[in-house]
């Protein structure tokens, strides 16, 4: 066993507790009026104003696995990792055009997930739980990779054993950690992740600043930093600090499938719809980036760890732990372990919000709609907080069970899988023109396409599955999978609709009228409306 | 793509909020309401036209980052560096503030849109 660095794992351990601490008592966190609506449990009560919803948004799409991933992938590529930062540019203003209107549709309908949206829009069963399982099949191995980033921090810091530990010794801290997760996300619901995010986020803020200040004098300056990464770079011969012509093209791809595939995730609407006005999320929109920016300081640390010599020399390194490893020999162990504490923190949040998204869709789209139509809200609240365990327990399965290789390579597709939603998602908010068998069809296009070319696409460490940029047929530059999936998708719902169309093919009721989806919150509207006739 | 206004239901369907909350609306309408009233008899209350130049504003304030970051061309490239940081990533860590600004102005526009929106409604509705 290695050493185990005591004063950094005292203080992970302290604040591991406090939070534990606040999941617990956040059941008492704005109480509900009625904890037995789903509402409740699954959506804090839909009552999160601008900054309550800004720090739970941050700590759900800012993860743990972000904070190791993307400094990863610029450790071990260098520009190209770094299309995390365009691609959190991009999808703010995209998503500011149609999240407001999501919002108000749910609402004023009561819908707490992207499935029910899409029942209540067309009218089809099956098109709504092909939704509602595509974003289970997209959530699960999203919340695997949260324990692979916990597992980076356990593994640093000494504990999780070495090769002669048996299993469970070695994953202990981990069964501990989400345990505990477990259990106050069961009792508290939405209210526990929005409160720990508080600490997450303060964590996370102050741990990068420290870094991207610190770290570089200790580095001798940027300057030379890039100047020794340019030259590992040249000597590995891969990677580099900016992009080979051909890349370009992957790059930008990359970055808008995955702004576009961002709002589309369940646990990113349940944020969204827990605000508790339209203008909470508009305003939500113009605040985020301030993570965006802390995500692009994070990617710089990837260039640090170079720098620094971290994994230098060690054949096959991993760099997941490249981060991990740098804070352990810059920082002193005290401060180790308050960056340890932000990251596993930070696996905590968006692994709660993720099983309790889960766990709603689950519910009303499974349970309510195809298992038991007459159950009630205490039933729905009761089935859906059952669902969040057993989600988390397959999480931990997968990750003890399978390889770290297959979660990412899971997390891979999930975000392409994610991105078939769009149409008919984003598509059914600003028109009901296409018909729903359309989109069936558009969907299972894209899916089908998309897999079947990124099982084709090996990597060093993988022989499918490997990567996320193929050819583009029809312009032959390599782009991102994903994308080139959802055009196809997009062309099938297109043309199919109109085929359909023509045949006059019976279409679904649509239970939304045009005003739902400008509609404000009751209390709002009253607020608002006597301001501008007098401003006239 | 960008603002498809025929579809956000506003001029056409007047009352648009009126079913939410008829209550607070009739309420507040009376004495809120009267000097516009005067001011625009005609029952449609002469409705806001879909495209306004606050829409077409804030889409286009929207559009700026995103054509922005897609034209990846533009910015691969190492000069000119600033305090060692080659221009790659300065440029783009620049853009995460500027593209705050553009949200934030996309923000005000649709504000002011949706307040003259509800202004014409209300007047409308009376």
């Amino acid at each position: 066993m290695k050493d185990v660095n005591v004063p950094a794992l005292v203080v992970f351990v302290l604040f591991f507790l406090l939070v534990t601490v606040m999941g617990f008592l956040a059941s008492r966190w704005r109480r509900a009026d009625d904890a037995a609506h789903l509402d409740e449990w699954g959506l804090g009560g839909r009552s999160f104003g601008t900054w309550v919803t800004w720090f739970l948004l941050g700590g759900d799409l800012y993860t743990a696995y972000t904070f190791v991933a993307v400094p990863a992938a610029v450790y071990a590529t260098g520009a190209a990792g770094f299309f995390a930062v365009p691609y959190t540019i991009i999808a703010y203003p995209l998503v500011f055009l149609f999240l407001p209107r999501l919002w108000s549709v749910s609402r004023v309908h009561g819908y707490v997930t992207p499935a029910d949206f899409v029942r209540g829009r067309y009218g089809s069963r099956p098109l709504s739980l092909v939704i509602a399982l595509t974003g289970i099949l997209a959530t699960m191995p999203y919340i695997a990779l949260q324990l692979v980033g916990i597992q980076a921090v356990l593994d640093v810091l000494g504990l999780g054993g070495g090769a002669d530990a048996n299993w469970f010794v070695k994953d202990l801290p981990l069964f501990l950690a989400f345990g505990v997760l477990a259990a106050y996300t069961y009792s508290s619901g939405l209210r526990a992740p929005a409160l720990i995010a508080f600490v997450k986020d303060a964590l996370v803020y102050i741990v990068i600043i420290v870094a991207v200040i610190y770290i570089p004098l200790r580095l001798g300056g940027y300057g030379h930093i890039f100047d020794a990464a340019a030259a590992h770079f040249k000597q590995a011969k891969a990677g580099g600090l900016t992009l080979p012509d051909n890349k370009q093209w992957t790059y930008a791809t990359l970055g808008i499938g995955s702004a576009m595939a961002l709002f589309m995730y369940p646990h990113s609407v349940t944020g969204v719809l827990a605000s508790k006005s339209r203008n909470t999320v508009r305003r939500n929109m113009a605040i985020m980036p301030a993570y965006s920016l802390m995500l692009g300081l994070l990617a710089l640390l990837g260039f640090m760890a170079i720098a620094a010599g971290v994994g230098s020399g060690v054949k096959g390194y991993n760099a997941q732990l490249s981060v991990p490893q740098l804070f352990a020999n810059m920082f002193p162990d005290w401060f180790t372990g308050v960056a340890f504490a932000a990251i596993g923190i930070g696996a905590l949040v968006p692994a709660a919000i993720m099983s309790i998204a889960a766990a709603n869709l689950f519910t009303r789209n499974v349970y309510k709609e195809w298992l038991k139509p007459a159950a009630t809200p205490a039933d729905e609240t009761r089935v859906a907080k059952l669902v969040s365990l057993l989600v988390k327990v397959g999480a931990l399965v997968f990750v003890l069970g399978m390889d770290k290789q297959a979660a990412i390579n899971l997390q891979l597709l999930g975000g392409l899988w994610i991105l078939q939603t769009f149409v008919a998602i984003v598509g059914g908010l600003f028109t009901r023109w296409f018909h729903h068998w359309a989109l069936f069809a558009g969907w299972a296009a894209g899916m089908g396409y998309g897999t079947w070319q990124a099982y084709g696409l090996a990597s060093p460490a993988t022989k499918h599955f490997g990567g996320n940029a193929a050819e583009i047929p029809g312009i032959g530059e390599i782009g991102y999978i994903g994308l080139t999936a959802f055009v196809l998708n997009l062309i099938v719902s297109v043309v199919l609709t109109l085929v359909l169309r023509a045949l006059r093919t019976p279409d679904g009721p649509d239970e939304t009228k045009p005003s739902d989806y400008s509609a404000e919150a009751g209390g709002d509207e009253r607020e608002n409306a006597p301001e501008p006739v007098a401003a006239h | 793509m960008v603002l498809p206004g025929g579809l956000t239901g506003v001029p056409g369907t007047s009352g648009a909020a009126a079913p939410t909350e008829p209550s607070g609306a009739e309420q507040k309408m009376p004495s809120d309401q009267a000097p516009s009233e005067a001011v625009m008899p005609e029952p449609a209350g002469s409705p806001v036209p879909a495209v306004t130049p606050e829409r077409v504003l804030a889409g286009l304030a929207l559009l700026v980052p995103i054509v922005a970051m897609l034209w990846v061309s533009s910015y691969d490239k190492t000069d000119p560096a600033v305090a060692g940081m080659p221009f790659f990533y300065w440029y783009q860590l620049l853009w995460v503030p500027v593209s705050a600004v553009f949200t934030v102005a996309a923000y005000l526009l649709i504000n002011r849109d949706e307040k003259a929106r509800s202004a014409a409604r209300k007047g409308g509705a009376r």
